[in-house]
């Protein structure tokens, strides 16, 4: 048990000196290991061939059977996030990483075994279980410490970390298809081999972050932060509990505004490919969808950063703001974008509708915590993260039965998403009204808190 | 003290960019089909 001791909290007081520019690397380390998962895709055909080799056979599983290992991880990354997050705000940031990095790479070692052995069960125990728990605990370990350590720059700080995990699959993705190759004259089209290499090559990266992240000694706010940028007062907001913030009204429209802005994002980014074929038909190849969506995985990972950053000067509510109103004008234009068959415009708009999804994700630990403090402020943004696990059934279900609903009625294809595209924007209009209503929500708040 | 603690931001900053950059750089390498 000593041997882990150093996981304690009392281990990770940063000692005088220390920069707390080291604290970003190590949350990139954590979340660029765990946005693997929005790679998980490449594995898709290679494991629905592992018995028929290069056709799939009766006794493969179907690509539907293995597209429910994703929907699970992501599952338990909402719960996990809900259910550990007053933990990880207990434990500190470094045992919350351990633990993750222990549940994401024993998630792939498990896996490799039920490819091996063609046992979906372990398959889906492996990657969707525990590989999900340690995708919550790894996503919410590190927000809390960084907010504390950037009080000047919680957008930034938060965008910087939550940026990695819309990287992580950019790195994970050619990664993969490479180490399948290599591997792929051993069994199973290489993809146990991959998956144990992963497993390995995931853990010591992520041990990185364990052993380098540091949290801020209780007396660090009165000797470094005098040269910090100035404190707004919204920054000075009182520190709730997870329970006291879930009641709360400023809490729910909170959660209301992080699905709607993923389930507008999320059902496009997943059609993305299909969506501009048939939009463009005879102009656009299957290898150009392909760089369109790699396009987008780009926007979404700058929109982390660049958004998060801006709210630190223009204020959380602003930011959501844009958001909402620019993002639902994108989105009711871009039909007309498509019957114009210009390329350019579509294309441009729907970089500006990823970056505003990705950077909803980033801003909303700094919005969490101009609301409630930082006194549980990670353990608020995991129960946050279950809109995420409910935008991530409704944006796919809206756009791809809406699409077969308007196909089936006789609909051409190229004007199969239009329909959808105004739902989104509608959808956007009612986040900007629930964004707009936070302040009142929260003076409300205060002035109960204050009467009791 | 000071040294090293640039050492140890270089080395960081290093192992968590390199993979980063070499991701991005596929994913642009990619999307410069769409403009072809």
């Amino acid at each position: 048990m000593s041997a882990l001791s150093f996981l304690n909290r009392e281990h990770t007081v940063a000692p005088v000196g220390y920069s707390r520019w080291l604290v970003p690397p190590a949350a990139l380390a954590i979340h660029l290991s765990i946005g693997q998962a929005y790679a998980f895709s490449v594995f898709n055909l290679p494991i629905s061939r592992l018995i028929g080799g290069a056709e799939s056979t009766a006794g493969d599983w179907k690509l539907s059977t293995i597209g429910w290992v994703f929907s699970v991880a992501i599952v338990f990354l909402g719960v996990s996030a809900a259910v550990f997050g007053r933990w990880v705000e207990r434990v500190g940031p470094r045992k919350a990483m351990f633990a993750s990095a222990v549940c994401f790479s024993g998630g792939f070692l498990v896996s490799a075994v039920g490819v091996l052995l063609h046992q979906f069960a372990l398959l889906l125990f492996g990657y969707g279980v525990l590989g999900g728990i340690g995708l919550g605990l790894g996503y919410i370990s590190p927000v809390s410490t960084l907010i504390k350590w950037y009080p000047d720059r919680p957008g930034m700080a938060t965008g910087l970390a939550i940026m990695g995990f819309g990287g992580g699959a950019m790195i994970a993705s050619p990664l993969s298809t490479a180490l399948m190759g290599r591997f792929e004259h051993l069994s199973s089209h290489g993809v146990a081999p991959t998956f144990a290499v992963l497993g390995v090559a995931y853990f010591l990266f992520m041990m990185f972050g364990v052993v380098t992240v540091r949290v801020p000694r209780d007396d660090w706010h009165r000797v470094e932060k005098e040269s910090a940028m100035p404190v707004r007062a919204a920054e000075r907001a009182e520190g709730l509990t997870a329970l006291e913030a879930v009641r709360t009204m400023p809490f729910w429209l909170l959660w209301t505004m992080l699905c709607l802005n993923v389930t507008a994002g999320i059902g496009v980014l997943g059609q993305a490919s299909p969506m501009i074929q048939e939009m463009f038909p005879g102009t656009i190849t299957a290898a150009a969808a392909a760089g369109f969506v790699g396009l987008l995985s780009l926007a979404n990972m700058g929109g982390r950063f660049v958004w998060s950053s801006l709210s630190d000067y223009i204020g959380r509510r602003a930011t959501y703001a844009t958001f909402f109103l620019f993002g639902a004008a994108l989105y009711a234009s871009i039909p007309t974008t498509g019957h114009m068959h210009n390329i350019a415009l579509f294309v441009g708009g729907y970089v500006m509708i990823m970056s505003m999804y990705g950077g909803g994700f980033a801003t909303i630990p700094a919005y969490l915590r101009d609301l409630f403090g930082t006194l549980q402020v990670g353990a608020i943004h995991g129960r946050l993260l279950t809109a995420w696990s409910m935008a991530g059934v409704l944006g796919p279900v809206l756009v791809n039965y809406i699409r077969e609903y308007q196909i089936a009625r006789g609909v051409p294809k190229a004007d199969a998403y239009t329909v959808t595209m105004y739902i989104m924007a509608v959808l956007l209009v009612i986040g900007f009204v629930c964004n707009w209503n936070v302040n009142r929500a929260q003076a409300r708040r205060r002035a109960q808190a204050a009467t009791a | 003290m000071m040294l090293s603690q640039r050492v140890r931001l270089v080395l960081s900053w290093t192992l968590v960019g390199v993979p980063l950059a070499w991701g991005v750089w596929q994913v642009v390498r990619k999307s410069l089909d769409l403009f072809r």
